[in-house]
């Protein structure tokens, strides 16, 4: 029928040259236009930005070295990864020597070749002045990888995700429907014009409709359809899941998480006034397994809280040596029991706190130091002011009544010069209830409370508005940032600058200040509700002058029946 | 219309509007179904029919374990080592253990130890897989001055 149509038109053409070249030449640019532009429209997949996760803050504590290495985001694979390593004042000068290996598995065997061998190292010069001290590694691939950072004898390994981003299914037909119907526009126009017979544009104009509905129903549906689950945050990265985590979703399921663990502390006894390692087996309690899921979470891998025979506390963070197995360099200065607890997060969610049931007991040996605990503050029963490390640090607490919640603030100097800690500028350890009169050590151990609170700020007591704050048990994180508005700024001197948080909370996926920012404080608040009476060991922590203040205090926790009387 | 188009630019256009109609549609395709083929290809946790094979490595050795039926009950596992460039090589081969770990719900089978097949090849005849999930195959290669424990994610989807 077309052939017919086109012969008997054909009679009274002029001749084919002048037309047919420049006819040929249009059609092979539509093909060409929608070749590229389909091109264009595909390259989301196959570009390798990795810009899904922030910088990841791990706080390591190597030999006498208490570090915090910041593992910044990767851009692009293969590509640069910059550590940064922060030191502490006190930090000996010494080399730190990083490698990264990648470590994940993959249906493809050339994906995987290089798992397990180092890719590339480089070496870090820690300076005599706390500081920042950068390094920079290429990684190859996306997938799970382990950074190792060795001085001397001493190794820890990080494990860690380089990632990629991607597009979803749902993206991917809004970018090929949309660049489809483009094209086909153009195609519609040109066969509108050029063909001889109308409804030869619906061809085009069709497929074009057709682009059009893909593109809108991905575009609806690309909001409601869920996320894959995070690769090596709730489920274990593979090469080929951080590749197509879209691809990989497997089980649909709302939870990831995985048991609790059991805690196995090496030795329960150790000599003081030496330098001993200290070893912890993390061990899942289902399986007897070691535990080799562990996350980053609160900027470390695990959060060892020590507490001595004369109340010091040590806030440690024991570097990863293999799997499940952690290390510190201990050194307990004066004999007596030494309460042990652990905080981490496991892959799939949850975070848990182990105590030891042993603790440790630090026995005299011959030749050793007497005690060394010149830098610890006494402890101080109540409120009020005390001078550590050479800061003045003032507490305040609007009520002490167990049951209600109480918001305690430290005022760590007079500046605004605290720099954030593990992302958090102010850390509050609560143990009790115990005796007051008893050795810490051995009181602590059996303290039914422990508990590890944070501060992101100043809050005002709360004591012209009580409504607020009772069922704020234990503000966590950012859990009392909503309330921070309603809070009058005249009830506590500092709090005037309500952007003392700026820059510590994670907006669209940014990363947050780290320790390099001394720009918050002097006020830092803690609202925690003390579940019973009697008397609580606390201890505050922060960071002034690249200094890990430690400054304890010890509370009275009074009954409501008291309080009214 | 134009009076002037000839026989041969008509089929020329019609051949290119059909070509590029076509073009694109194999495209569309390809580009959507790209990652689910790509996956049936080279993601044996959705072809449960076939053996499921994941390459890992060590300083010491590319590891490559196949599980035979990746899908709840008693599977075959083979393990292979393909020694790297400049390891050593020598002295007797090591001890390859096998077992499999369902981390979410805590569930663990016991440990087995492969057979050596030929050379660098190790076989387990039965590991169990009590339920699906994402397992995780746990290898454990020692000897040779040598112990590494390489895990092997994988879901068993059925």
């Amino acid at each position: 029928m077309n052939d017919t149509a086109a012969r008997t038109t054909g009679h009274d053409t002029p001749p084919l040259t002048a037309h047919s070249p420049r006819r040929r030449l249009g059609a092979a640019l539509a093909v060409l236009l929608s070749a590229m532009a389909l091109l264009f429209a595909m390259s989301p997949l196959a570009e390798a930005d990795s810009t899904a996760g922030g910088d990841v803050q791990v706080a390591q504590t190597l030999g006498d070295w208490e570090l915090t290495v910041i593992l910044r985001r990767v851009t692009g694979v293969p590509g640069p990864l910059h550590v940064d390593v922060i030191t502490h004042t006190g930090t000996s000068v010494g080399r730190l020597k990083l490698t990264v290996v990648p470590t994940g598995v993959s249906t493809s065997a050339s994906a995987a070749s290089a798992s397990g061998t180092d890719v590339d190292t480089a070496v870090v010069t820690l300076g005599s002045r706390p500081g920042s001290y950068p390094g920079v590694l290429d990684v190859t691939q996306g997938g799970p990888w382990e950074l190792s950072l060795s001085a001397g004898k001493r190794t820890a390994t990080i494990p860690f995700v380089v990632s990629k981003q991607t597009a979803s299914p749902a993206e991917t037909a809004v970018y090929v429907g949309f660049s489809g119907a483009g094209v086909l526009l153009l195609g519609t126009v040109l066969v509108g014009v050029r063909a001889r017979r109308g409804w030869w544009t619906l061809v085009p104009a069709g497929g074009m409709v057709a682009c059009l509905a893909v593109a809108v129903t991905g575009a609806l549906l690309s909001s409601q359809l869920p996320l894959p689950p995070s690769q090596g945050g709730q489920v274990d990265a593979t090469i080929d899941g951080v590749g197509d985590p879209y691809a990989y979703v497997g089980q649909r399921t709302s939870d990831y998480s995985r048991p609790p663990a059991t805690l196995l502390l090496s030795s329960s006894t150790v000599r003081a006034g030496k330098v001993d390692d200290l070893r912890l087996t993390l061990s899942d309690a289902s399986t007897g397994l070691p535990v080799d899921d562990v996350v980053a979470h609160d900027g470390a891998l695990l959060h060892l809280l020590v507490i001595g025979p004369s109340g010091q506390l040590w806030h440690l963070h024991p570097v990863r040596t293999s799997a499940g197995e952690f290390e510190v360099a201990l050194s307990l200065p004066e004999a007596g029991h030494y309460a042990v607890s652990a905080e981490f997060e496991r892959r799939g969610g949850g975070v848990q706190q182990l105590r030891s049931a042993t603790g440790i007991d630090a026995v005299s040996v011959s030749g050793a130091a007497a005690r060394t605990t010149s830098g610890d503050a006494p402890t101080r029963a109540g409120t009020g002011s005390q001078t550590v490390a050479g800061v003045r640090v003032r507490l305040t607490a609007s009520s002490t009544v167990a049951g209600k919640a109480a918001a305690l603030t430290a005022r760590v100097g007079d500046t605004a010069t605290l720099q954030p800690w593990l992302g958090m500028l102010g850390h509050l350890i609560v143990v009790g209830p115990v005796s007051p009169a008893a050795a810490v050590g051995t009181a602590t151990q059996g303290a039914p409370v422990w508990a590890h609170s944070h501060s992101m700020g100043a809050v005002s007591d709360g004591d012209h508005d009580t409504s607020g704050t009772d069922d704020t048990s234990g503000m966590k994180g950012m859990a009392g940032m909503g309330r921070m508005e309603t809070y009058s700024s005249s009830a506590s001197p500092s709090s005037s600058d309500m952007n003392s948080m700026s820059g510590l909370t994670s907006v669209n996926g940014d990363s947050t200040a780290d320790e390099t920012v001394a720009a918050y404080g002097p006020d830092i608040s803690f609202v925690y509700t003390f579940p019973t009476i009697g008397y609580y060991r606390i201890w505050i922590q922060a960071e002034r002058d690249s200094t890990i203040l430690t400054i304890p205090y010890l509370l009275h926790v009074t009954g409501t029946s008291e309080k009214t009387r | 219309m134009s009076g002037h188009t000839s026989p041969a630019g008509r089929r020329s256009l019609v051949a290119a509007v059909v070509l590029a109609a076509a073009l694109l549609t194999a495209l569309a395709i390809h580009s959507l179904w790209a990652p689910s083929s790509g996956t049936a290809q080279s993601a044996s946790d959705y072809a449960p029919e076939g053996a499921a094979s994941l390459t890992g490595g060590t300083a010491h050795d590319v590891v490559i374990l196949t599980v035979s039926a990746p899908v709840t009950g008693t599977t075959a596992v083979d393990v292979r080592l393909v020694p790297r460039h400049g390891a050593a090589t020598s002295g007797s081969s090591p001890v390859v253990a096998v077992s499999a770990v369902l981390p979410t719900a805590g569930h663990a089978v016991p440990d087995f130890t492969a057979v050596r097949a030929s050379d660098n090849r190790y076989h387990v005849a039965g590991l169990p897989l009590m339920m699906p999930g994402r397992w995780e195959f746990l290898v454990v290669v020692d000897g040779n001055g040598r112990h590494d424990r390489l895990v092997f994610p994988l879901t068993i989807s059925r």
